[in-house]
């Protein structure tokens, strides 16, 4: 009969339990939200993490973050003011590219001309690799190495011995 | 008057550069060593007529004779003496006649050097050494030349001339522009002569090697000289290149010490192929190998030599580094084509003669160790060579000029810096000719596992920084194995010589300048690569404006903005110098003083910041800004990089290293190899 009971009240402690959850995760979400919308303070170090991505227009290789020209200061006002509107990073950066050109970001992109520059160094390495892979392979030594079984003389391994500190005491470049 | 005479002596010199090429042609077309001699001794005497035309442009300097328009494009009245000689490299003509001067000075030594010990050597080492100090004569002489007047017409017009135009009269302004402010620091008395000493020398083993190839000989006789030019030039450019790495750091007020800019890329470059070189000639002496490989590392070395002199002169790149804007680029161009052009061809010609005598026997013998390490070296210099030309390729075919920054060199050379570590470590437990892994993997065993305890320290200090732990590994285990080997010889000489720790330390090193001397060369870069791994992966940094009285916090720091003050300076600068506190724990560490100073004249600004220092960090203190009228308020830029200093002890005990390995001081002579 408890059992019974029980069983029967199960169902109502689940729909419970299932809207405290939803309600609870509802709270949350909106809360998020809430806070998303929140504008907050930009400081200057959120300024420099862009500014530090792109390139002055004016004075080349040199970042925004660093450049000390009025115009770059302006560019920084307008990143501050940018992030104030709740832009994200890569829409201040698009807009940046977008008034000034692609120069303006320190790593070009990979379209068109700008895959040679990515092409460079995974190419570069193959066509080292193959070059040194023809240099090793034309080596006879690797067949020509033989052991040999037989013990050697304890009058030899002296002899070697003492080459051998010589050797180590001649000077000879790294 | 003086100026005038120094003109003439500069026309001179051109002359006799070119009779000395002329000689050189005609003495080995008529094998007259009576004319080969002739062509050397010319070669000889453009040093002391350079010397002479470079002290007359440092006494129009001195003397402050802005009739001139680059004594008044470079100097100033206020200006001390010492900044007023080194303005003498501070632009574009004067630096130009001053890398003649040391090109004539390297050549001098080097004709010399050729007719006492290869005699066959002298004119073809005469004849390139005198092109390529002929092609510089040409354009200090006859395109930049510093001796140029300020000239003007009743119409306003103004020129730069040697000779006075028609109906123009001479200007005599009363003070000049003054140097760059961004040139004012004390390393720049160093920096510039250190990079040309660097660049000058690399042009003799390249003119060895025309030699050698031109003459037809196959042995190593070139080599043997130029090795001690190559270990020299490189060492230069070593200094050269940390000078110019402490300058930015003191003066740009980044917080970091190189920023990937291309010009100064175009001054790796050089180094790039110059290290390979002086490891790749190793092979060639030790084993017969890599014959024609060196002669292609000399020749590369050479057009980078001037590659990077061209990119800084020419004005084809920006940079925060290029001084000067010139149209002397297509002139640089089309020599370099043809001096890489004529030295190839000259290389074809000799390809069979150059056959490698000996053969790699194991890929674990230290010959195949020296190729991987040449591997990385060539791909460093591509991948750098590319970023250096995309700009200028993406402009010319696409109208946009591109840039190549930081990141993407970051990105791209870090792996491979990291497996050179990993190689300057392991190759000297290598041996020559026949080896196996097992041999090597019992030499390495123990240092690797001692090295593990590093990356195990960082995890425990600074959490889980995956490219931090394996760069902070790859470093402990190249030290270990240098210091390992190091150890083995001591120890082995101890129980042998039965001498004391010092003794047989001081007499290891003693005996084998080259070996050790390499040794503490790797243990500078392994300090080096401690410095740039704590300022590329571990800086932190903050940017906040302060009221006075208010503090900051980065990584521990407190720094209290306390006060802040502006004057004028005696040469004219605006001062503006803010005072802060930095403590730690509520105690006082020190009290900076970082500052900007304004150069109304240029309208710049130089950034000195203030540093609190010691071996484990740098509290790198920017003055970003300041309310003008009230200098309640200021903006501070604080960086806090870990064991950068490192990266200068590095530097020192690398080139004490490489002087020791040269037989710098008091060396005996270096062997024939």
């Amino acid at each position: 009969m408890n059992l019974h009971m029980a069983s029967s009240k199960v169902p109502n402690l689940r729909w419970f339990f299932s809207a405290f959850v939803m309600g609870l995760t509802a709270i949350l979400v909106l809360a998020a939200r809430v806070q998303a919308q929140t504008p907050q303070a930009v400081t200057d170090d959120d300024v420099n993490r862009i500014a530090s991505q792109l390139y002055c227009p004016v004075c080349e290789n040199v970042t925004l973050d660093v450049c000390p020209t009025t115009a770059c200061d302006r560019w920084r006002t307008a990143i501050r003011a940018k992030l104030e509107a709740g832009w994200s990073d890569q829409a201040i950066e698009d807009y940046f590219v977008e008034q000034y050109g692609a120069r303006v970001i320190g790593t070009p992109p990979r379209i068109g001309l700008g895959w040679l520059l990515y092409a460079v160094a995974p190419a570069s390495a193959i066509g080292l690799g193959v070059a040194a892979y023809f240099v090793l392979r034309r080596k006879p030594g690797n067949q020509a190495v033989t052991r040999n079984s037989a013990p050697v003389p304890t009058a030899e391994i002296k002899n070697w011995r003492e080459k051998l500190d010589r050797d180590i005491h001649k000077d000879e470049p790294v | 008057m003086a100026a005038d005479l120094g003109f003439g002596v500069l026309i001179i010199t051109f002359i006799v550069s070119i009779y000395s090429i002329g000689a050189a042609v005609a003495g080995t077309r008529m094998r007259s060593p009576a004319l080969i001699d002739s062509a050397r001794l010319a070669a000889r005497v453009t040093f002391p007529l350079l010397t002479f035309v470079n002290l007359v442009l440092i006494y129009l300097l001195v003397t402050g004779r802005f009739e001139f328009a680059y004594v008044y494009q470079v100097s100033d009245v206020s200006m001390p003496l010492y900044l007023k000689i080194t303005a003498l490299w501070g632009g574009q003509s004067g630096s130009l006649l001053f890398w003649s001067w040391m090109l004539s000075g390297a050549a001098a030594l080097a004709v010399n050097q050729a007719w006492k010990s290869e005699t066959q050597f002298t004119p073809w080492v005469t004849l390139t050494v005198m092109i390529t100090l002929a092609f510089f004569l040409l354009i200090v002489t006859f395109v930049e030349n510093p001796f140029a007047r300020i000239w003007a017409t009743l119409d306003g017009k103004v020129f730069e001339s040697m000779l006075r135009p028609a109906g123009a009269f001479l200007i005599y302004p009363p003070d000049g522009v003054g140097l760059n402010p961004l040139l004012r620091h004390p390393g720049m008395l160093v920096h510039p002569p250190m990079l040309y000493a660097g660049f000058a020398g690399f042009v003799i083993p390249f003119s060895f090697a025309v030699a050698s190839l031109a003459s037809g000989r196959s042995d190593n006789a070139w080599l043997r000289i130029s090795r001690p030019w190559a270990l020299g030039a490189w060492t230069f450019l070593t200094i050269g290149l940390v000078l110019g790495s402490r300058w930015a750091y003191d003066v740009l007020g980044w917080g970091g010490y190189w920023g990937w800019d291309p010009v100064e890329v175009a001054a790796l470059i050089p180094w790039l192929t110059g290290t390979a070189f002086v490891h790749s000639l190793i092979v060639q002496s030790k084993r017969q190998l890599f014959k024609r490989w060196n002669i292609v590392l000399v020749i590369l070395t050479f057009c980078m030599v001037i590659f990077g002199i061209f990119l800084t002169r020419s004005g084809v790149l920006d940079s925060v580094h290029a001084f000067s804007l010139s149209s002397i680029g297509p002139m640089f161009f089309v020599f370099i084509s043809l001096v890489f052009i004529a030295s190839l061809s000259l290389l074809l010609w000799r390809w069979k003669l150059l056959a490698s005598e000996g053969r790699m026997e194991s890929l674990f013998s230290r010959e195949s160790a020296f190729l991987f390490n040449n591997l990385f070296f060539m791909l460093l210099f591509l991948i750098c060579l590319a970023g250096v030309l995309f700009p200028l390729l993406s402009e010319l075919l696409t109208g946009t000029k591109m840039t190549v920054g930081a990141a993407w060199y970051k990105r791209t050379t870090g792996p491979v810096f990291g497996g050179l570590l990993l190689l300057m470590g392991v190759v000297p437990l290598t041996a020559w000719g026949s080896s196996s892994a097992g041999k090597l993997g019992k030499r390495i065993w123990l240092p690797a596992l001692v090295s593990l305890l590093a990356p195990a320290l960082a995890i425990l200090r600074s959490g889980l920084n995956w490219s931090g732990i394996t760069a902070l590994w790859l470093i402990t285990l190249a030290a270990l194995l240098t210091l390992f080997d190091i150890a083995n010889a001591v120890v082995h000489r101890m129980k042998l010589q039965k001498e004391s720790f010092p003794a047989a330390l001081g007499r290891v090193f003693m005996k084998n300048r080259h070996r050790y001397g390499g040794y503490l060369v790797h243990l500078g870069v392994v300090m080096i690569a401690l410095g740039v791994v704590g300022v590329e992966l571990y800086q932190t940094q903050t940017q906040q404006t302060l009221a006075k009285g208010e503090t900051l916090q980065l990584d521990g720091f407190t720094v209290a903005y306390k006060d802040l003050f502006q004057y004028q300076a005696s040469d004219g600068r605006a001062v503006t110098q803010a005072v802060i506190d930095v403590s730690r724990n509520d105690r006082l560490l020190a009290t900076l003083s970082p500052r900007s100073d304004y150069y109304s004249l240029y309208q710049q600004s130089v950034t000195v910041p203030g540093r609190l220092s010691n071996l484990a960090e740098d509290l790198y203190v920017v003055l970003v800004d300041w309310q003008p009228t009230t200098t309640d308020a200021a903006t501070f830029h604080v960086y806090h990089n870990p064991l950068v200093n490192w990266f200068w002890i590095g530097a020192i005990v690398m080139v004490t290293g490489a002087f020791f390995a040269i037989g710098f001081p008091g060396g005996r002579k270096v062997k024939n190899i």
